[in-house]
């Protein structure tokens, strides 16, 4: 089943996907809906993150089928991209890693859902066509003065 | 901004789905934006006042935004 509506497909087959101009790699760290209902030594079982990641799987999915530009690995953050998470720093799953960069410096922790689904829709157009969302001095200002680590969390709810 | 330069690495965090990460971090409010884990401010801001506040906590001297034009 998809969770983007017929005229949500539309809407963005007809204003998201002819923006797109170069490919963009998404990686989305998940775990397995199995595991996340087990108890495990150190984590307890949790049936409400096992929706959320089955949830935003499926969304991802469905952005991710609109176009041939963008290309989607899912990985099982426990599992077969255990390394690749560890190497990464995923903190939380799931965890959308949006952009090809080495350190995956662009990232949404959780469901991109609600007011936050335009968010990510805005960070693949802005990575596939390397168009920066900020006004030239303040672009100069982030390029010339920063040069040093900056990790930036920034916490929302989607409404 | 972490598209500007690659020393930032932005994470965008559901608060809701993750509380215990959201209690470590005192989110009371949201958007609350934290940075390099000390620096803090809840509410959305100017691009400007961001890029000054990121500048701030690495102590480097803020744009002066009116000399830029």
């Amino acid at each position: 089943m998809s969770l983007l509506r017929d005229e949500d497909r539309k809407y963005l087959e007809e204003h998201f996907v002819p923006v797109l101009e170069n490919e963009v790699r998404l990686r989305l760290f998940t775990e397995s809906p199995v595991r996340s209902m087990l108890s495990l030594p150190g984590q307890e079982p949790n049936p409400q993150a096992a929706e959320m990641a089955k949830m935003t799987r499926e969304l991802i999915e469905d952005v991710a089928s609109l176009s041939p530009k963008l290309r989607l690995e899912v990985l099982d953050a426990r599992g077969d991209g255990a390394a690749e998470a560890k190497r990464l720093g995923i903190e939380q799953l799931p965890a959308l890693v949006m952009g090809d960069d080495e350190g995956g410096h662009v990232r949404f922790y959780g469901a991109p859902v609600g007011n936050e689904f335009p968010t990510i829709l805005g960070d693949i157009q802005a990575l596939s066509t390397g168009a920066v969302q900020l006004r030239e001095p303040v672009a100069a200002a982030v390029r010339e003065h920063v040069d040093q680590a900056v990790h930036l969390r920034v916490f929302v709810t989607p409404t | 901004m972490a598209m500007a330069n690659p020393h930032i690495r932005a994470e965008v965090v559901e608060a809701s789905e993750f509380p215990d990460m959201s209690r470590a971090f005192g989110v009371m409010g949201v958007p609350k934006t934290v940075i390099n884990d000390s620096a803090e401010f809840v509410g959305g801001v100017t691009d400007e006042m961001f890029v000054n506040a990121i500048l701030e906590s690495l102590g480097k001297e803020p744009v002066d935004w009116a000399e830029q034009g």
